[in-house]
């Protein structure tokens, strides 16, 4: 990796940043509707219905590595432009600010994703 | 149009500043009799001629081609040769300099750091390294289609004026600069990405840009400087995409690719 | 043309025995543009004797910028959304994990979504992730470009195919909750 004077880091957060935003653009809207309303409301057949249909598929270990990258990504999404609404805002915090903010992109999947595992493996 | 608002005398509030004198800039109102084909260039000249011959401006061709006459119209960044006053009737119209620029005197804006910017990008085509270009340098329609809206600017800073990010951090390298740099790489005739690289893919190059939006919208050629950053960091990711695989990879920005 | 060789298919042109000029930066403009920069930093232009009287104006940005225009408002929004949609993916893991804990606790979650917090919460959500599809759709287009000859792709195809991959996903996801594959 070649270096100059003001070169950053920020074409690999700008990349995941347009890969969250991507992804986000057909999936966010269809899976808000599906578990915030339509499978709360008992359209699917409520808890039972669902828990029977998805918790084979969804148990297996590579299928939810996916969904956690894919989710991590909306995260990251969220994560960047929350950032740089803080410049806009002409507040310049700290870089420990800006560890935590892509930091929480970072390790709610990470963590999300171990704890997902160990309740696999125990239940 | 009503017939009835064809013309008549409205306020025109321009901001003055006298460098020598003034700590600030305050706004002076004048009475200017218009037409339907009065322009808001018109109207300045008016009050030069006839009002306050003070009050200075710059402006040269009065067609929307020279860029100079570039200034805040009611808050929107505009070329006073291409509106008019009718437009804003029954008025009072607000004429102020150009926004996120140092003001020198009057409507009169420093243009050094967008020059400095322009010409840092080296807005020239850097020849073939390998040996000299075919007789007459051609280039298909194809191939000049790939930058030819880029190539419609005419350098008149609407969209520095019009961008949220320059005001932020004045050392944003900007639309226009930035577009001006799109519109070489992308030109087969032209060899200077890799030159280019350092420049945009830096803290104050591309990245200040979040996508407002805003110079697009403030162009008046259209030219869409907002595309032209997006992908200028597009092809930087995938530059630095390239790098981070391969180290030893040759130069970045080849005439390979379909982006700049 | 610096460099050229002299031996070029179509002979030597007039223009190449010119000297070539010097490759630096360091001309004209940027010159003077170093001048101007010199007699800032030295303190040599206004009140000095010299001709200049210059004293620009430097105006500031007020930390309310966003809220001038209607275009600067929908940018912020659009930003702001961002965070409420990250809001929901936290909860969606939650319930991820919920849901490879075993029936009892993916109930939980599902009971969860109607408590009227996180139900107002949702329908935020619902309406920022609305807003980014629109907005991203509107902004797509001037990043991709397909060019066909000298016309690129119309804008349409871009957005179409976006709205296309998000039909698609919603009737998987219908028809495999809906017990199609079951």
């Amino acid at each position: 990796m070649r270096r100059w004077a003001g070169r950053t880091n920020e074409p690999l957060f700008w990349g995941l940043f347009g890969g969250g935003g991507m992804v986000s653009v057909f999936l966010m809207p269809v899976l808000i509707v599906i578990f915030a309303f339509l499978v709360p409301f008992g359209v699917f057949g409520g808890a039972e219905g669902t828990y029977e249909t998805m918790h084979g598929v969804l148990t297996n270990w590579f299928v939810a590595l996916v969904l956690f990258v894919v989710l991590a990504l909306v995260l990251w999404h969220a994560a960047h432009r929350f950032f740089h609404s803080l410049h806009d805002l002409k507040i310049h915090p700290p870089e420990i600010v800006r560890v935590v903010i892509y930091g929480v992109a970072l390790l709610a999947p990470a963590i999300g994703y171990s704890l997902f595992l160990v309740e696999a493996a125990t239940s | 149009m009503a017939h009835s608002e064809a013309g008549g005398v409205m306020t025109v509030e321009v901001q003055r500043y006298r460098p020598d004198v003034d700590d600030t800039p305050r706004l002076v109102s004048y009475e200017v009799p218009w037409t339907q084909d009065t322009s808001v260039l018109d109207a300045l000249n008016y009050i030069k001629d006839e009002l306050d011959s003070s009050i200075t401006f710059r402006w040269s061709c009065r067609m929307a081609i020279c860029g100079s006459c570039g200034f805040m119209l009611n808050g929107e960044p505009k070329l006073g040769c291409e509106q008019f006053l009718r437009t804003y009737a029954p008025g009072p119209l607000r004429i102020e300099p150009l926004a996120n620029h140092a003001v020198e005197r009057d409507l009169v804006v420093d243009l050094e750091p967008f020059m400095t910017k322009l010409a840092a990008v080296e807005p020239y085509l850097h020849p073939d390294p390998t040996g000299t270009p075919e007789p007459g340098n051609l280039q298909t329609p194809e191939q000049m289609t790939r930058y030819g809206q880029f190539a419609a600017c005419i350098n008149c800073m609407l969209c520095y004026a019009a961008c949220p990010q320059v005001g932020l951090a004045t050392d944003f390298l900007g639309p226009a600069a930035i577009t001006a740099a799109v519109r070489y790489n992308k030109d087969s005739r032209d060899f200077g990405n890799a030159q280019r690289l350092p420049l945009l893919d830096q803290e104050d190059g591309l990245w200040p840009c979040t996508f407002v939006g805003a110079c697009s919208t403030a162009c008046p050629k259209g030219v869409d400087p907002a595309a032209a950053i997006q992908q200028a960091k597009f092809a930087a990711t995938m530059d630095w995409a390239t790098e981070f695989v391969m180290p030893h990879h040759g130069a970045p920005g080849a005439k390979d690719g379909g982006h700049a | 043309m610096t460099g050229a060789p002299t031996s070029s298919p179509t002979g030597p042109r007039p223009e190449d025995t010119r000297p070539a000029p010097a490759r630096t930066l360091d001309v004209g403009r940027l010159a003077q543009a170093d001048r101007v920069a010199r007699r800032r930093e030295e303190g040599t232009g206004a009140g000095d004797g010299t001709v200049s009287q210059r004293n620009p104006y430097r105006p500031t940005m007020k930390r309310t910028w966003f809220l001038a225009t209607k275009e600067y408002r929908a940018y912020f929004l659009r930003e702001g959304a961002a965070v409420v949609v990250g809001l929901f993916v936290l909860n969606l893991m939650l319930g991820m994990v919920s849901i490879a804990a075993g029936l009892d606790s993916w109930t939980w979650w599902v009971d969860l979504q109607r408590n009227p917090f996180v139900l107002v919460l949702n329908v935020l959500a619902l309406a920022a992730a609305v807003l980014h599809t629109v907005s991203w759709d509107q902004l797509t287009p001037s990043i991709i470009k397909v060019q066909r000859g000298t016309r690129f792709l119309a804008d349409g195809w871009i957005i179409a195919q976006q709205v296309l991959l998000l039909v698609i996903f919603a009737a998987v996801m219908v028809a495999w909750l809906g017990g199609a594959w079951s």
